[in-house]
């Protein structure tokens, strides 16, 4: 495995890893701040919020994780559009889709579930990206070689 | 009450992915006009023809309907730039609200509609050619969507 493939592996998972963190996150934390206008409505003092907030310093930590895994991703994904046209990168990288369906429904915080709908519904997003982003033999000797700088740019942050 | 509930996420998740299919148009501009500039440079095409923003497009180049690349002004690269970035967050921000009310198994798949959006921008913005194929998949992709999106619950 040299390290383009290496690369591209790497923002597949990294880019699961910060999906599943930052739902996790999120999950937390946005209760807390939805609570934010009844504290100031009730008159509660502003060092009961500056607590209320530290006891959630270790979710910022993992706010923070998972946005660098996502920007570590994103890099990992530039360094493998090097090697690999974005038709062989991208239908690669949307396994994402079930990898983290997969985790979501094993993780133990995230109470998600597995069904028939759901299942279908991804394989179907799947067939569409290969489709959308497969050439046509026309268009691969076309612009081989305009493709290979222009689309990079295009894609780089294709997934948030 | 369930039925408008889905219906602002699906909303919210709409804004989210069209910030970030902006940002990638910025993007995709932004390095249209550097690689022309690069171009220039090589070819020694002196560049002192700067306009604006590039907006204007009526100054002769009938080749193509477009301004020329090499034709933006340093301050539009930096508009450009900071845009590119400034969407990007914008919608980095939104996807949080989103993940926060729904499941990321089903979150996460949705957000391949940028690949559609990004596929009609590009026709629209530069020229680019969808083929049969692309059509197939761009419906593949809207019934997957349509399929995720008919389960969501508060």
């Amino acid at each position: 495995m040299n390290r383009y493939s290496a690369a591209l592996v790497s923002a597949l998972f990294l880019g699961v890893f910060s999906q599943l963190v930052l739902k996790q996150v999120s999950v937390e934390i946005l209760p807390e701040l939805r609570l934010l206008p009844e504290w100031i409505q009730a008159g509660i003092g502003f060092s009961e919020i500056v607590s209320s907030f530290r006891s959630l310093h270790l979710w910022y930590g993992l706010l923070l994780l998972a946005l660098s895994a996502y920007a570590l991703s994103v890099f990992a994904w530039l360094v493998a559009l090097q090697r690999f046209s974005l038709s062989q990168a991208y239908p690669f990288l949307s396994l994402g889709y079930v990898l983290v369906y997969v985790f979501a429904v094993l993780m133990p915080g995230l109470n998600e579930t597995v069904s028939w709908s759901k299942s279908l519904g991804i394989f179907l997003v799947l067939t569409g990206v290969a489709l959308c982003m497969r050439k046509s033999t026309v268009a691969k000797e076309e612009n081989a070689k305009s493709n290979a700088l222009s689309s990079t740019a295009v894609y780089e942050s294709g997934r948030v | 009450m369930s039925e408008k509930y889905a219906m602002n996420l699906m909303l919210l998740l709409i804004a989210t992915i069209l910030c970030t299919s902006l940002s990638q148009v910025l993007q995709k501009r932004l390095s249209l006009t550097l690689l022309a500039r690069k171009s220039n440079a090589v070819n020694g095409v002196s560049d002192s023809t700067e306009i604006d923003n590039g907006s204007s497009s009526d100054q002769g180049e009938t080749d193509s309907n477009r301004p020329n690349d090499a034709q933006i002004s340093s301050f539009g690269l930096l508009f450009l730039l900071i845009h590119g970035v400034f969407w990007l967050v914008v919608g980095l921000v939104l996807w949080f609200f989103v993940l926060a009310e729904m499941e990321v198994s089903r979150a996460y798949p949705l957000l391949s509609l940028n690949v559609v959006v990004v596929l009609l921008l590009s026709v629209v913005l530069f020229d680019d050619k969808v083929n049969v194929q692309q059509v197939v998949g761009i419906l593949s992709i809207l019934s997957g969507v349509f399929l995720l999106s008919a389960g969501i619950t508060p």
